[in-house]
């Protein structure tokens, strides 16, 4: 046996909102219109040339079983912020101030990773329905403001016909719940919700008015083509959550600082359990990843982050966040309550490569990082003076 | 002559048998045991430890305790009492101004210092209101709804 | 008070701080952060003449602790000044911090700082039995350094009128809208007379130790007509590029830094090309 022992002297890390899939994505979307430059095409054309159908194979051998509708989603973006258009337009810009327009199409994997939840997690969930016909759902997942006790009660009572009133979940103690899993992964609504869904159906046949009732769901895996964690093939994932964004900048050749004018957001989450909390999922998860692509400097130095407070680590103020509108696009999935998907990853994923999509479409430049900050940005423009004049 | 700090917090008069050093917003949280200030950054950045002195938004992070005699101090605590709270508590719920919570009271306190300051802001005034206050979860916009709301809502309030 | 003296008059604030070893509390967004507590804090928020702005005929009079959303009321404020002023951290902190607070703190980043040194600002320095006005460029003599005196508090900062109306030029490049600590700034002002430049100055912040100011470049543009500024124009900057070194940082980099500032200065001399009288 051969022992290599390594010092580093990095900091660790973690995930950050997607885990993985932001950095990913920014690459995958980037290098895709980088390739859309070499090979002469705009970048929307080229990139429609390689979308995904329903049927086929994903990057680890599964499959994309459900409809895919990005040609519905880009069409919709396009027609929001009128981003063909500007993106002739803005190609001939002279002056001060340069517009550009960028687009990111992306997916995220909704529930847990592989084979965990079938062989690890194996989440149980329990409903109680009290003397007094009130019900109490029991599960380990937990409310940090994403609005779980709304949703997962507004699935129970949808079941049920009941008035919201009337389902309690107060926050989790394990000596009184079973162990639904962890809260991450876009698995909550989906993935748990559907074994409450389940219970309330069950629940609904059995009831018995005045009596104290207690239904418990276990997790049942979907039939899929079974992931091999040794040669990471088979389905990651059991479906998919799909966005396209749209970022468009005005670019300011003297300071190289760009204004984000303009942020749109067509997501594909199955269907929205509650408008008013997806709304917050998306508009908060885009602000997140246009701070995460522009603003959000983060060097290590000799194995010291130099920017290692708030006052350093720079996330967008209510004045750095620009009017952001979004829309959903119908897809029921019928392994998640009521066809709802994963969705509190997937916002983050996309406004990053638009963001820096918009600004080298406004600079006429390639850039290969996030964030793109103004500072690697004045590196590829060139003397304020020469520019103005064009 | 005695040591204590004497000032005015939540409408009532109070001591503060604490060092001038000391910074208002741990004798808040453990003084006075009024947790609806946090620490959020220590630094005066992120606004999550926000209250009213005199009427005016301050950090209470950045306060030395010596510098309030005699001032008059509000916190969410006492802010929750008045009528002008129903109404902003009722715009930023049905906004869905809120997630986490975190950064929702000082958040509030200035929504109250800038309402109390300009009745009708228009977007861009309730952005710079807010500028002081760090938000992660919601993206802001549906924070600035809110404030629309409340301002509306509560005409003749303010 | 247990460490921590709360005088009501200038005298009496001079009298603590020269018997005892203090550290002066005016806004205390500063001081705050550096989270000092073995020393006994002065505060100096409760003394009226230290919040006082007044005027004559050729002077501007700033109390040292004046609190930033008072000053941006005041209309006897210059405009650069509040234009400063407006972009300095947010709302919280303008309703604290002091102009006397971001002089005697003495960042490299001040943001009150370039604007100053532009005005041909100057301090009165005060001390139990002494006064005496010093030029703001004097005062400050590197990163976080004054020649305050262990004894001594700042009165007054004093402006003089000459400069307080006229065209100016301000920016500010930080991370973010609000906020943010400037990654680099520059104040600008000119006046035009019979088709000459009669008035000329500017300063650079956050790019050097102290702010940059180049009286002798600036001599180099006085009494020029704006054609002849134009010709100048390249050789104003290179000048400038040579006494402009800033460092990389957290926050930005040398580069950018020295590029946008050019950037800036160049766009300021483009405006007083095209300016009307």
């Amino acid at each position: 046996m051969l022992l290599i022992r390594l010092i580093t002297n990095t900091v660790p890390t973690g995930a950050f909102r997607g885990f993985g899939g932001p950095q990913s994505e920014f690459a995958i979307e980037t290098h895709m219109s980088h390739l859309a430059k070499l090979a002469g095409k705009e970048s929307l054309t080229f990139k429609k040339e390689h979308f995904v159908k329903q049927g086929e194979e994903t990057p680890t051998g599964g499959k994309f079983y459900e409809p895919v509708k990005l040609e519905e989603m880009v069409a919709k973006a396009d027609s929001l912020s009128d981003y063909t258009r500007k993106r002739e337009e803005y190609s001939w810009q002279k002056g001060r101030l340069r517009k550009g327009i960028g687009m990111s199409i992306f997916l995220h994997g909704c529930g847990f990773t592989g084979s965990a939840e079938r062989d690890h997690i194996k989440a149980k969930v329990k409903l109680e329905k009290k003397e007094d016909d009130t019900i109490e759902i029991l599960v380990s997942n937990t409310d940090m403001g994403q609005g779980l006790k709304t949703t997962l009660s507004k699935i129970v009572a949808k079941v049920l016909e009941l008035p919201l009133e009337k389902i309690k979940m107060i926050n989790p103690d394990t000596d009184r719940v079973p162990d639904s899993g962890p809260t991450v992964a876009s698995r909550s609504v989906m993935t748990v919700g559907k074994l409450l869904e389940r219970a309330a159906i069950r629940l609904k046949k059995e009831w018995k008015t005045g009596e104290y009732q207690a239904f418990e769901e276990n997790y049942v895996h979907p039939e899929l083509i079974p992931w091999d964690i040794n040669t990471f093939t088979g389905d990651a994932y059991p479906t998919y959550s799909w966005g396209v964004n749209v970022v468009e900048v005005e670019m300011d050749t003297l300071t190289a600082t760009t204004e984000i004018t303009g942020t749109w957001g067509i997501f594909d989450l199955g269907t929205a359990i509650d408008d008013t909390i997806i709304r917050g999922q998306m508009e908060g998860g885009m602000l997140q990843g246009l701070g995460y692509g522009s603003m959000e400097n983060m060097i290590q130095v000799n194995g010291l982050i130099r920017q290692n407070s708030i006052t350093d680590y720079i996330i967008p103020t209510a004045m750095d966040a620009p009017k952001i509108v979004t829309a959903l696009i119908e897809n029921p999935y019928s392994g998640g309550p009521f066809g709802a998907k994963g969705a509190g990853e997937l916002t983050l994923i996309g406004t990053a490569p638009a963001y820096v999509a918009a600004v080298e479409h406004a600079a006429q430049i390639n850039a290969n990082k996030i964030p793109f900050l103004p500072e690697d940005l004045i590196q590829q423009i060139d003397e304020v003076n020469r520019k103005k004049e064009a | 002559m005695s040591d204590c700090i004497h000032f005015i917090l939540n409408g009532e008069s109070v001591d503060a048998d604490v060092p001038g050093t000391a910074r208002l917003l741990d004798i808040l949280r453990e003084y006075f045991k009024l947790t609806g200030v946090k620490c959020g950054c220590g630094e005066g950045e992120c606004g999550a430890c926000a209250v009213l002195i005199n009427g005016k938004l301050r950090n209470s992070c950045m306060v030395a305790m010596g510098s309030l005699e005699g001032c008059s101090v509000m916190t969410i605590e006492g802010y929750e009492k008045t009528e002008k709270f129903a109404v902003v508590e009722k715009a930023y719920g049905k906004a869905g101004a809120v997630q986490c919570g975190f950064c929702t009271p000082g958040m509030i306190m200035a929504t109250e210092a800038l309402l109390s300051k300009n009745p009708h802001p228009t977007d861009s005034e309730i952005r710079e209101g807010l500028s002081g206050n760090l938000c992660r979860c919601t993206g802001y916009n549906m924070i600035v709804e809110a404030v629309m709301t409340a301002a509306k809502e509560g005409a003749g309030l303010w | 008070m247990v460490n921590g003296y709360m005088p009501n008059t200038l005298e009496d604030a001079l009298k603590i701080r020269r018997e005892n070893e203090v550290v002066l509390y005016a806004g205390g967004t500063d001081l705050m952060v550096r989270k000092e507590e073995s020393i006994p804090y002065l505060f100096l928020n409760l003394i009226p003449k230290l919040q006082e702005v007044t005027e004559d005929k050729e002077t501007i009079y700033i109390g040292a602790a004046c609190i930033y959303s008072d000053l941006l009321q005041n209309k006897v404020i210059p405009d650069i000044l509040k234009k400063s002023i407006a972009t300095i951290a947010s709302p919280a902190i303008r309703n604290a911090a002091t102009i006397g607070g971001n002089i005697g703190n003495a960042s490299p980043a001040g943001d009150t700082l370039p604007v100053l040194y532009a005005l041909d600002a100057r301090l009165k320095i005060r001390t139990l039995d002494s006064e005496k006005e010093v030029n703001i460029k004097d005062f400050i003599i590197g990163p976080k350094k004054t020649i305050l005196e262990k004894d001594a508090i700042i009165e007054q900062i004093i402006i003089p009128k000459k400069r307080a109306d006229i065209p100016f030029y301000y920016q500010k490049v930080g991370a973010r809208k609000a906020d943010a600590i400037s990654k680099l700034s520059f104040a600008g002002i000119y006046q035009l007379e019979n088709g000459r430049l009669t008035d000329f100055a500017c300063a650079f912040g956050a790019v050097g130790p102290t702010v940059i100011r180049a009286t002798s470049i600036e001599q180099m543009l006085l009494g020029k007509t704006m054609e002849e500024v134009r010709n100048l124009i390249d050789d104003v900057i290179n000048q400038y590029s040579l006494v402009i070194n800033p460092i990389d940082d957290q926050r930005s980099t040398a580069i950018y830094r020295k590029k946008v500032s050019l950037n800036l200065l160049g766009d300021f001399l483009q405006v007083i090309c095209n300016a009307k009288e």
